[in-house]
């Protein structure tokens, strides 16, 4: 039976033989395992009465001490790159890679699912209310057109009461457009025209609807007729122009 | 060993003394113990500590927080050690385990008799009996981890030299502490 040297054994429990056969061999033999089981108990001796040795020496204000000696020999060394920074920062847990890469993700997917989905789905429903407003005001705007053409060609006391209830109807359309319009952007420069329009619209509409048939048509009516008609027109105009759905 | 919080070194790296500190106050012991085993004495143990905090505290911009913090001041520990034996090596003409345990009886005179040696004073006795190499290379590759190849680069030798020295540290220690820690 080959027998194996101390040093051969040792260098087995270091991992440290360089030569794997004999390795193996000392691995497969009965009694060099017995030996290295014995190295094994006698090394863990060694390191625990190495480690006793130096917890006997232990002093809990050796830290304190230590500072003390050496706190006056230390400068304050050069301050880091911001580079280094970033990269010491990016190694802490709660900033790693890892955290930034979920956290990026996760705003990436958000992003995503808010693009393509509610945004996109509120925004092409607000179009097409606002298109839908749009059609139904220039509808609103040719009625009243008409309407108030009619008015402003008939003698002054032939109003019938069919007119003062057309007038009434077309009053309280005008005031739903006009509640409706008062929803949109007003940051567009057409709505807030129609939203002025329809104010006027509103003044001229009640005051016909208010008046009796023998009643004369009163000072404000005489006074902006000609002007509202005139915009009332163009915006009428301009709306059919723009409505692509008409 | 329980690390210190990431944060407090985090600060220590910008220049905070006060987060340095509480590194010193931490580390400080574990520091001392390696340095302790490294050259079985106290005093040289102290010395090499103060220069281990004090290169670590001008080398922390070095550092990277993907390696343990204590694994990188032991390096520190190991190369301070490594330079502080080289050093006091020149004022030791020699290296030979008679002439150590010479200097440790010098140095405890009361312990004159095997038999009466306490605990520590056999460890201290058993450290001392091995040559400076073979404490940094028996340390360094047991208690530490370091590889064989490691080691030797550290301690200039080649391979078959780093393995011979630490057979020799593993068979004094053998023959000198097992049969007082096995009673």
């Amino acid at each position: 039976m080959k027998t194996f040297t101390d040093y051969d054994v040792l260098m087995v429990f270091l991992n440290e033989c360089e030569d794997k056969q004999l390795e193996q061999q000392i691995l497969s033999s009965p009694e060099a395992c017995e030996r290295l089981k014995q190295l094994e108990n006698d090394m863990n001796s060694i390191e625990s009465s190495l480690d006793t040795s130096s917890n006997d020496n232990e002093n809990n204000d050796y830290g304190h001490q230590l500072w003390n000696n050496i706190s006056s020999q230390l400068e304050t060394p050069k301050e880091l790159s911001w580079l280094d920074k970033v990269k010491n920062k990016m190694l802490l847990p709660q900033f790693s890679f890892v955290s930034i890469v979920a956290i990026f993700v996760a705003s990436l997917t958000f992003y995503t699912l808010g693009s393509y989905n509610k945004p996109t789905l509120n925004n092409e429903k607000s179009n097409y209310a606002n298109q839908l407003l749009t059609q139904n005001v220039q509808y609103h705007l040719t009625q009243t057109d008409l309407f108030l053409t009619q008015v402003s060609n008939m003698p002054e006391q032939s109003q019938t009461p069919m007119m003062i209830n057309t007038a009434k109807h077309l009053l309280s359309s005008n005031r739903i457009y006009k509640a409706a319009m008062s929803n949109t952007d007003a940051t567009e420069n057409d709505n807030t025209k129609i939203n002025q329009l329809l104010i006027e619209l509103d003044q001229v509409l009640t005051e016909i609807s208010n008046s009796s048939s023998d009643q004369k048509q009163n000072h404000l009516y005489q006074y902006t007729h000609d002007q509202l008609l005139y915009k009332v027109k163009t915006i009428n105009q301009k709306l059919k122009n723009n409505n692509t759905v008409i | 060993m329980r690390e210190l919080e990431p944060t407090i070194i985090q600060k220590a790296i910008h220049g905070d003394k006060m987060a340095f500190r509480s590194i010193v106050i931490h580390y400080g012991k574990i520091v001392n113990n390696l340095a302790f085993r490294y050259t079985s004495n106290q005093a040289s143990a102290e010395d090499i500590s103060q220069e281990t905090f004090i290169k670590a505290f001008k080398g922390l911009s070095k550092y990277k927080m993907d390696a343990k913090f204590s694994t990188w001041l032991f390096r520190i520990t190991t190369n301070a050690s490594i330079d502080y034996l080289r050093k006091t090596k020149n004022l030791k003409s020699t290296d030979s385990i008679e002439q150590t345990n010479t200097l440790a009886n010098i140095e405890q005179p009361q312990t004159q008799f095997s038999e009466q040696l306490d605990l520590n004073q056999q460890i201290h006795n058993a450290l001392s009996g091995l040559t400076e190499t073979e404490r940094l290379a028996f340390t360094m590759k047991h208690h530490q981890g370091f590889s064989i190849q490691e080691t030797a680069d550290q301690l200039k030798i080649n391979n078959n030299a780093c393995k011979q020295t630490i057979y020799r540290a593993v068979q004094k220690l053998r023959k000198q502490l097992t049969p007082m820690v096995s009673t």
